[in-house]
């Protein structure tokens, strides 16, 4: 006999679930909405209602660029920054989270206590001395002057992210490894950083997010140059009282397309990555 | 291939325990030696100090004579079977056994070779390209094993291999591993809490209880002449009965008095026994192993009689075990409580408290007619028994 049964309380347990669902349903709902609207009045006076005069130019419109540059661009630019941030947090987190997890001591609870007051660290408070570093180094306005900031900044997240997980991972494919013969940085690539992979997969994801969609820093670190991202090309459309918000939308639209793409395919890592935990 | 050798070794970890004392054992070339003990009797941390997972505190270890106290436990040349098996759960079979041969750098071509070999004795041909995660218990056992034997050890270090499994891939196992130690030669050391397994598979075995080895040599050495009731206890399923009691001289025979009953002491028991009969008077702990309690017969007529009241039976097949109630002081010693509260002294002595009698676990032909609640008297041939003192628990020798 199976433990589960189909009751009155699942039946209202489910139908709250999928209101939940649909109220989470609504903003991307308006975002599409609008974004197919030609726009004046139907965009302004009744931004729910369905349009009966659906549009695609906006996309296309939209694709054109603002003031700052083109959507193209952005995008080129999005992915450079991102992907490059991506990778470097990944590399030293996971190499470094593993040691501080591992090697224990004195050394290894000072570090975590650096991280995690870094994870609690408001980063506008330190935005102005950080640009007049960076403009002094000549860091200002570049890739790698993004990189560099994204990853400093990411890292405490990064870490602790990746020691939340070594903690729950068995020290016995490491000493096996050990035993085997295998050198620290063998037992690290081939035993330890596989094992990480749902960890690396939520890192990855979450660092991604928070990059492709910072508005802030990059409006400041590349703003009025050819290296903008996509938020900082999108703002370029609002244009005071006469801002076209469905070409606006339309643009978010395609902005968000290759995140959504994403997280279809990696969801379950993403749970999985949070919940912890390995199969053997 | 190489001898082991612990001498004097000590474990005292930074919190103060001390896991293991000054243990000294030699493992000769080839031996299989397995080590047992309750849980927390340092059987493990000594397996992993030779791995060289835990540092060693004091004394020395070697390995075909050489200290390897300090050494790298990858330079050890030991090859180690885990508990859980610790099998790489993102590596196929054949991945997860040419693991140490590829971090020893050994030619891409030989790995392949030699694997293959593994893999074909091991009969894991048709998993080689699966992962751990699709085998079953008994496939990952084997994977595990492959492992080891690939590199070709000086030493197999098997750390409760069997304890993940079910009781009848167990005793399939369990004959496997003895029948390959053999056919490879390589010296073993083996540690397992559960007693058959190390009667069965060891030439050799060590008993350990707190940190300390109580007994070491062969399995059927050590059922016949265990050092001290811990070991006597401990070694042998049913265990061993103990009864407290004392020796007295009648009439110029040595006789044994368990509660009410006396018992005879025969010429070949005292033989054996020389110590029992110089010290008429003397209390001692005498211990019977349940085939040597049976229903009376003809053939043993002579032979000393011990009443009792059936209070089970348990039917095993080809064998009975009759549990009987015999009217006698129990031993109650540290070392006894610690087996009969599973490693807990002091859960043994809950137990046993308000018993009055002994439980007697006598093992019989399945063929004898037994009845619980029934009154029985048990031939005991003297001369198998065992003596300890009741205040070292060592055994009476000499």
């Amino acid at each position: 006999m199976s433990y589960y049964r189909y009751t009155p309380r699942t039946l209202l347990r489910e139908l709250v679930m999928v209101l939940i669902g649909l109220a989470w349903m609504v903003p991307i709902f308006l975002l599409l909405n609008v974004s197919i609207k030609p726009g004046g009045f139907e965009v302004y006076g009744s931004p729910f209602a369905v349009t009966s005069k659906p549009t695609l130019s906006n996309y296309s419109t939209a694709w054109q660029g603002s003031a700052v540059g083109s959507l193209g661009h952005g995008f080129v630019n999005s992915a450079i920054i991102t992907s490059i941030s991506v990778a470097l947090l990944i590399a030293i987190g996971s190499l470094t989270a593993y040691t501080i997890a591992r090697r224990g001591g004195r050394a290894s609870r000072l570090l975590t206590g650096l991280f995690t007051f870094g994870l609690a660290l408001p980063v506008q408070l330190g935005t102005i001395p950080l640009f007049a570093e960076m403009r002094k180094l000549g860091l200002v306005g570049t890739y790698s002057g993004m990189v560099i900031i994204y990853v400093g900044l990411l890292m405490p997240l990064t870490i602790f992210l990746y020691m939340g997980f070594l903690r729950s991972l068995p020290l016995d494919y490491e000493q096996a490894a050990r035993v085997d013969g295998a050198s620290p940085l063998r037992i690290f690539f081939r035993v330890v950083f596989p094992l990480l992979r749902p960890a690396t997969g939520t890192v990855a994801i979450l660092c991604g997010l928070i990059i492709w969609n910072d508005f802030f820093t990059p409006l400041i670190f590349l703003g009025g140059n050819s290296h903008a991202t996509l938020p900082v090309v999108i703002y370029g459309f609002v244009a005071g009282l006469g801002t076209e918000w469905n070409i606006i939308f339309a643009a978010v639209a395609i902005s968000v397309a290759p995140l959504v793409i994403f997280f279809i395919f990696a969801q379950r890592q993403l749970i999985r990555g949070y919940s912890g935990g390995i199969k053997a | 291939m190489a001898s082991v050798t612990y001498r004097a070794v000590d474990k005292i970890y930074g919190d103060g325990l001390h896991a293991v004392r000054q243990l000294s054992l030699d493992i000769p070339d080839g031996a299989f030696t397995v080590l047992v003990g309750p849980s927390g009797c340092g059987k493990t941390t000594a397996l992993r100090m030779c791995a060289g997972l835990e540092e060693i505190s004091g004394g020395e270890l070697l390995v075909g004579g050489e200290v390897i106290n300090r050494l790298d436990p990858g330079k050890r040349d030991v090859a180690m079977v885990f508990q859980n098996y610790a099998l790489y759960p993102h590596m196929s079979v054949f991945e997860n056994i040419a693991f140490p041969l590829r971090a020893t750098h050994v030619p891409a071509a030989e790995i392949k070779t030699r694997v293959e070999r593994v893999i074909e004795l091991l009969d894991l041909r048709e998993h080689a390209k699966r992962k751990p995660g699709n085998l079953s218990g008994g496939q990952r056992q084997r994977v595990a094993m492959g492992r080891a034997i690939v590199r070709q050890p000086k030493v197999f270090l098997m750390d409760e291999p069997l304890s993940n499994l079910d009781a009848k891939l167990r005793v399939q196992m369990r004959a496997e591993i003895s029948q390959l130690q053999h056919e490879l030669g390589v010296t073993t050391l083996y540690v397992t809490h559960d007693q058959t397994e190390a009667m069965t598979m060891g030439s050799q075995m060590a008993v350990m209880r707190k940190g300390v080895l109580q007994q070491a040599g062969a399995p059927q050495d050590i059922y016949n002449d265990p050092a001290n009731l811990f070991v006597a206890e401990f070694v042998g399923s049913p265990a061993m009965t103990l009864f407290a009691g004392h020796t007295e001289l009648d009439n110029g025979r040595t006789v044994l008095v368990l509660g009410q009953q006396r018992l005879e002491l025969a010429e070949g028991a005292l033989a054996r026994h020389p110590a029992v009969g110089r010290n008429n008077g003397r209390r001692v702990v005498v211990g019977i192993r349940p085939e040597h309690m049976q229903p009376p017969g003809a053939a043993d007529s002579g032979r000393a009689r011990l009443r009792g009241k059936v209070t089970l039976v348990e039917p095993l097949g080809p064998q009975q075990l009759v549990h009987v109630d015999v009217e006698a002081e129990p031993v109650v010693s540290d070392a006894v409580l610690e087996i009969a509260g599973d490693g807990d002294a002091e859960a043994g002595r809950a137990n046993r408290r308000g018993t009055a009698a002994v439980r007697a676990v006598a093992a019989f032909d399945s063929r004898v007619n037994v009845q619980a609640g029934s009154e029985i008297e048990l031939a005991i041939p003297t001369e198998e028994l065992h003596f300890f003192d009741p205040d070292t628990g060592m055994a009476l020798r000499g």
